[in-house]
């Protein structure tokens, strides 16, 4: 799919924008704050009904507005779609597709999957879990429906399971949600650990291509009761479930003394190692670099594996934030017939062979 | 801010306090009611404060009720056997329209959620057991929500009554994830309830 149109009203700094991407790249040129990022952002919203900003949604609307709007259209070999977003300033939603409103967020972000490279993922490696946690379970939500349903749920029970552990509930009461726990919670683990491997398979080769040949392992530690497991094995989900009971056993008078819940996929973490030495003690700031972009290279891939068609790129200022030869690495990536946007404050990051092909916008900050 | 007449001022805020009604709906239903004549407001009023007169709780399973028992508690030809628990007055009515089902009910007044500080004494849990001790129910369909409150509340209830030597079952999954009882069609609800898995 390409996205052919983009239109913006209301929407933070823009009362309105209109762009239409004709070949493979869209350049965003401007200087800082000129509101390039809010182009980048409305792209993600649109395709993927989030924001890597987080924002409150009432933020999203511009100052003095009532309501902001994002619409797109999007193209494919044999596929049309029209995706409309409607923000309300009091944070209320509407999608709309092709005409008809749509209830869920799901429903109106089947169709562009999106990879969005900022520098914020520079820090995969050394951030902390919930970084890794979320990028990883952000593709999860593009890929599968049950992945973003069970994420969801699990998430809830978690809330609840805590409040619960928080109010001193007895062990009657406490039961039941330590069931949810680990139904949905073993389900849960069980998902994203077969995505980290899809995510590991693609992303060692890419890393010792970029690097010379140094060997990237990628291994997931959890809270779950089960130890240090290759990615590469399978574990029975009869086992994930018996570990996870085992577990909160083990560990029942320290959550009730401590009031949250500590076993589960909530705690997961994603450990990278180079050459066998974590990565989060010893990777030099160009190794992390490496991951981060290897890593966003598998995310590519992983979507065209598993959705069987090509993502839309979305690269938010991180071309100044990678030295030549990995601006290289991303140039190619870009060039595998992917539609890219991206933003930068200096045209001179690109290859001028790739830019003489690019439709490129002036941004400026009287926007 | 002083925008309006005191008095309509006031049936904003009323209206205000009505779920799923924002300040933009307060205004369009306050201005509705000011164009309208007066016999179509008094009617208004009235409808409101005889629902609050006559309706109170069926004694016996908490449904909405015209006296002390609710119609189906005192249809002597339903099936005291079954007993289907369902979180709302609404989900009775769900149940009711598939027409698969002829036994009676019993209506918690809602799910347990403690971040809502909603335990099983906010709810009626007690009352239910004290039934199942009184009449002879030999089966209790658990009709909560398909959500994660409504399964919770469903395995918690099983775990009381199952020791009882009480069959118990839940009507199937399949409805849609996260929803409501209320909204899930008549032909989902009906299957749901004849495919429904023992505890
Ligand atoms: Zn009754």
């Amino acid at each position: 799919m390409r996205i052919t149109h983009l239109e913006l009203t209301d929407f933070r700094s823009y009362a309105s924008l209109s762009v239409e991407p004709e070949g493979a790249l869209t350049v965003f040129v401007g200087p800082n704050a000129a509101g390039k990022t809010n182009i980048i952002e409305s792209l993600e919203m649109i395709t993927t009904g989030r924001s890597f900003r987080n924002p409150r949604w009432s933020e999203v609307v511009r100052w003095g507005a009532s309501e902001a709007k994002i619409s797109m259209k999007a193209e494919g070999a044999n596929s049309a779609a029209g995706v409309e977003l409607l923000i309300h300033g009091s944070g209320s939603r509407m999608w709309r597709s092709s005409g008809s409103v749509k209830r869920r967020t799901l429903d109106a972000t089947r169709f562009v999957p999106a990879v969005i490279f900022t520098p914020d993922d520079l820090t995969i490696v050394k951030g902390p879990a919930e970084r890794r946690r979320s990028t990883l379970d952000l593709l999860g939500d593009q890929l599968s429906v049950t992945y973003g349903a069970l994420r969801r749920e699990y998430a809830r029970v978690v809330r609840q399971r805590n409040a619960a552990l928080k109010d001193g509930a007895d062990r009657q009461l406490l039961d039941p949600w330590t069931e949810q726990l680990v139904v949905l919670g073993s389900k849960l683990y069980a998902h994203r650990r077969r995505l980290a491997r899809r995510i590991m398979q693609a992303a060692v080769g890419v890393y010792g291509s970029l690097s010379g040949g140094e060997k990237l392992e990628m291994n997931m530690w959890g809270r779950c009761g089960i130890g240090e497991r290759s990615l590469g094995t399978d574990i029975p989900a009869g086992e994930i479930v018996e570990s996870m009971r085992a577990e909160l056993e083990r560990r029942h008078s320290e959550e009730i003394a401590r009031g949250i819940s500590l076993v589960g996929p909530h705690r997961d973490d994603i450990v990278f190692t180079i050459e066998g030495h974590d990565a989060r003690t010893f990777a030099s700031q160009g190794q992390q670099r490496t991951i981060a972009l290897a890593w966003k290279w598998a995310e590519v891939a992983v979507v065209r594996e598993v959705v069987g068609k090509a993502p839309i790129l979305l690269l938010d200022d991180v071309m100044s934030e990678l030295d030549s030869t990995r601006r290289a690495a991303l140039t190619e990536l870009m060039q595998q017939d992917i539609q890219t946007f991206i933003t930068t404050t200096n045209t001179g990051y690109f290859d001028p062979a790739l830019l003489r092909s690019a439709l490129i916008i002036p941004v400026g900050s009287g926007e | 801010m002083a925008f309006y007449a005191p008095p309509i001022a006031r049936l904003l805020e009323e209206l205000e306090r009505l779920p799923g009604i924002g300040p933009k709906s307060a205004q369009r239903l306050a201005y509705h009611i000011l164009r309208g004549d007066t016999e179509a407001a008094a009617r208004l009023a009235d409808a409101i404060v005889e629902v609050k007169r006559a309706i109170r709780f069926c004694e016996r399973c908490f449904n909405f009720a015209e006296s002390e028992l609710c119609e189906m508690c005192a249809d002597p030809t339903r099936d005291a056997t079954t007993m289907c628990v369902v979180e709302e007055p609404r989900d009775v009515v769900a149940v009711e329209r598939t027409g698969e089902f002829r036994g009676t009910y019993h209506v918690l007044q809602g799910a347990i959620s403690p971040i809502d500080g909603i335990g099983p004494e906010q709810l009626r849990v007690r009352e239910l057991i004290d039934r199942l001790g009184r009449e002879s129910v030999s089966e209790v369909i658990l009709a909560t929500d398909p959500d994660i409150e409504g399964e919770t509340t469903a395995l918690y209830i099983a775990r009381l009554v199952k020791p009882l030597g009480i069959r118990v079952t839940r009507i199937a999954s399949g409805l849609p994830v996260g929803g409501d009882l209320e909204y899930a069609d008549e032909v989902t609800l009906g299957r749901a309830l004849e495919a429904r898995r023992e505890m």
